[in-house]
């Protein structure tokens, strides 16, 4: 009983962690239309300055969350600025460009700080476990769980209950209609591609929790946020939610249960709920 | 008729000037032709998943060099460095560039044992020296062209295996090692050393190299008396601890290679959640010899660290050649090389070396541990030692 349920945590809260890393590369990619494949590098950059406040300084945990956060978000910033804005409906420029900025970044990384792997860290209020039922529960595991909820949430009521979400939505619809009532479309798009970003960069941090900070980070982290992305349905807040809580829950499991399978698993569910629903799971229909 | 024959005259003098001049101009002393360096090739895993440890190797090789002043037998040496990537593809490409466009003879690394299962036909065939760097793999040996440090993998932790149960008490065993070659050796290893000392191996799992979240397989723990674990580096090995502690588990951990994975920058950032964790090491750098002594100095004065086995190893491996070379004059050839190395009896910082006919070393292997002194986290001197250990399979 203790390891199903230990299993069903450990898959959650996974699963929140793929959220925070593919929420924003949804968006970007199902509302803007914009391929960006140095999403994953982004998360790294959040990470790695979250470890420099954290660890290096020594300094609040929360600030490191939050500093990584701006420094995914401006260097998310600057990729849009300076490169995609040119590139908007090109999609195969957009793959190789950023596909491009893995390595740039990754490098800019190695040579900032090293080739050595950071560990785990954490706040000291986040150390130690909670005990539920005499079942032990890391509290890291717990924020990770509240911040994957509360972004799921900010993110849901920006994209279906404010005017920035309705402007966007207009914008793909129908580009033209949208900047004739008035809107400043290019604005509305800098915007939602920091936000993501800084989602990356928050996700960088949080999840620094469990697995460190890496400079090929970005190449490990993008094929698991395809993954969210391609089965949650792109463009859909609730759909790379419903992803990440599936593809978590379903890796944690076969590791746990059947290990010797564990290797091909996700991208086997990925294979047959797209057989059942080619634009993924809450995707708009194809 | 008297034109001709002068013409002939003529002609024949200006021929044999010319080929006097020619004579003596090649007699003459002209400017000194340089010798044609030795070149040394290296893999080493510059960027990748333990990207941490490729400038260790390098400073070990290039503490090598620097001490015989790039030089051995008169000849000067050149070290070509190659980066795997620690990817079996990247590996062979870079292997094939060193011999097909450097020339190289002789070829330090890469460390993953894949890459050194791929490379071998390849290395036999053309027959190029490789050397391992942290261990190999029992299968290269039949190839005959690698130098297998500090001895096979299953060879290196088998008696580690044995001191968990015979010295350490353990009756019963989990194993859980990162799925490639080299781990799942080392793991498997200890795991026969420990069956056939006489206890039972209870579980064995392999998470795939990469893999970001240990605590599905370590909630699939059963209850076994101690768990072993063989990850793919220092970053992996610190992550799975990590999450081990935070998981609640209590049941004792020992461990391989952990002088290569507990680097002191590892254990500095790990702290206290490491301590005490018993492990098999080639190479504990607080070994009290001189030449260890001396070893140690110097790669802190390189480096600014402690070395562990990941320098000790490319410095013994780069020694090895040039002493191999030394003993040829200078032949890189394969023929020449091989058997010189192979009868070479020398003094290194990890202890007295020695090669078995097949190119495997044999050397010592240590029991270490986690510990804190004066605030300073590090690797312990040895608790034990095994002298001469050689892999089992190999005839005697």
């Amino acid at each position: 009983m203790e390891t199903a349920v230990l299993t069903f945590f450990n898959g959650i809260s996974y699963g929140m962690l793929l959220f925070l890393i593919a929420s924003g590369m949804s968006i970007v990619m199902g509302l803007m239309g914009i391929v960006n494949l140095a999403h994953g590098a982004l998360y790294m950059v959040g990470g790695y300055v979250g470890w420099t406040i954290a660890v290096q300084y020594d300094l609040n945990f929360g600030l490191a969350v939050f500093l990584g956060g701006c420094a995914g978000g401006l260097t998310g910033l600057i990729l849009e600025r300076g490169f995609l804005r040119r590139l908007y409906k090109q999609p195969n420029e957009q793959v190789l460009l950023t596909f491009g900025c893995i390595y740039i970044l990754s490098n800019l990384c190695m040579w900032i700080w090293g080739p050595r792997r950071r560990l785990q860290f954490t706040g000291e209020f986040l150390s130690g476990l909670i005990h539920i039922g005499g079942i032990p529960f890391p509290m890291t595991r717990v924020f990770i769980i509240i911040t994957g909820i509360l972004v799921a949430i900010g993110l849901w009521w920006m994209q279906d209950r404010t005017r920035l979400g309705a402007m966007v939505r207009g914008g793909m619809d129908d580009k033209e209609m949208t900047m004739g009532l008035g809107i400043n479309l290019e604005r509305v798009s800098m915007l939602v591609f920091f936000l993501a970003a800084f989602i990356a960069g928050i996700g960088g941090v949080v999840g620094a929790q469990l697995l460190g900070v890496y400079n090929w980070l970005s190449t490990d982290i993008l094929l698991l946020a395809l993954v969210v992305v391609i089965v949650g349905g792109m463009g859909s807040v609730q759909g790379a939610l419903l992803g990440g809580i599936v593809i978590g829950l379903i890796d944690t499991a076969f590791k746990t249960l059947l290990p010797q399978f564990s290797m091909f698993t996700i991208y086997l569910a990925m294979i047959i709920i797209l057989m059942i629903r080619p634009s993924g799971l809450l995707g708009r229909r194809v | 008729m008297k034109h001709k024959k002068l013409l002939a005259l003529v002609s024949g003098i200006c021929l044999i000037s010319l080929v006097g001049v020619s004579f003596i101009a090649g007699c003459a002393p002209g400017p000194p032709v340089e010798e044609e360096p030795i070149k040394i090739g290296a893999i080493l895993c510059l960027t990748g998943v333990v990207a941490e440890l490729g400038p260790k190797f390098r400073a070990g090789i290039e503490l090598a060099l620097e001490e015989a002043n790039y030089e051995v037998a008169g000849r000067p040496v050149e070290l070509i460095v190659e980066d795997s990537a620690t990817d079996v593809t990247t590996a062979v490409e870079k292997f094939k560039k060193l011999v097909d466009l450097d020339k190289v003879h002789v070829v330090i690394g890469p460390l993953m044992g894949d890459s050194h299962l791929a490379m071998a036909p390849y290395a036999a065939e053309k027959k190029i020296l490789v050397t391992s760097l942290i261990n190999g793999m029992y299968e290269a040996v039949q190839y005959e062209t690698y130098l297998i440090y500090p001895t096979t993998c299953m060879a290196q932790t088998y008696p580690f295996g044995e001191y968990c149960h015979d010295v350490l008490g353990y009756d019963t065993m989990i194993t859980i090692g990162a799925n490639y070659a080299g781990k799942i050796a080392y793991a498997n290893g200890a795991a026969k050393g420990f069956e056939d000392a006489g206890g039972t191996v209870v579980q064995q799992l392999w998470p795939d190299v990469g893999t970001p979240d240990y605590s599905p397989f370590i909630a699939a723990f059963g209850e076994a008396d101690v768990v072993l674990y063989a990850m793919e580096g220092p970053g992996p090995v610190s992550r799975f601890i990590y999450q081990y502690r935070e998981a609640g588990k209590t049941m004792p951990l020992v461990t391989i290679t952990q002088d290569g994975d507990y680097t002191p920058e590892a254990l500095a950032e790990l702290g206290d959640i490491a301590l005490g964790i018993l492990g098999e090491s080639s190479y504990p750098w607080q070994l009290d010899t001189a030449i260890n002594r001396a070893f140690v100095a110097a790669i802190k004065a390189k480096t600014g660290v402690v070395p562990s086995c990941s320098e000790q190893n490319a410095y013994t491996m780069a020694k090895v050649v040039l002493a191999g070379l030394e003993a040829t004059g200078g032949d890189d050839s394969f023929d020449k090389l091989w058997p010189a190395i192979l009868a070479l009896e020398i003094d290194t910082p990890q202890g007295p070396l020695s090669f078995t006919p097949e190119g495997v070393a044999i050397t010592d292997m240590y029991v270490t541990q986690a510990e804190k002194v004066d605030g300073e986290y590090r690797l312990s001197a040895p608790i034990d030692v095994v002298h001469a250990i050689r892999d089992w399979r190999l005839p005697e």
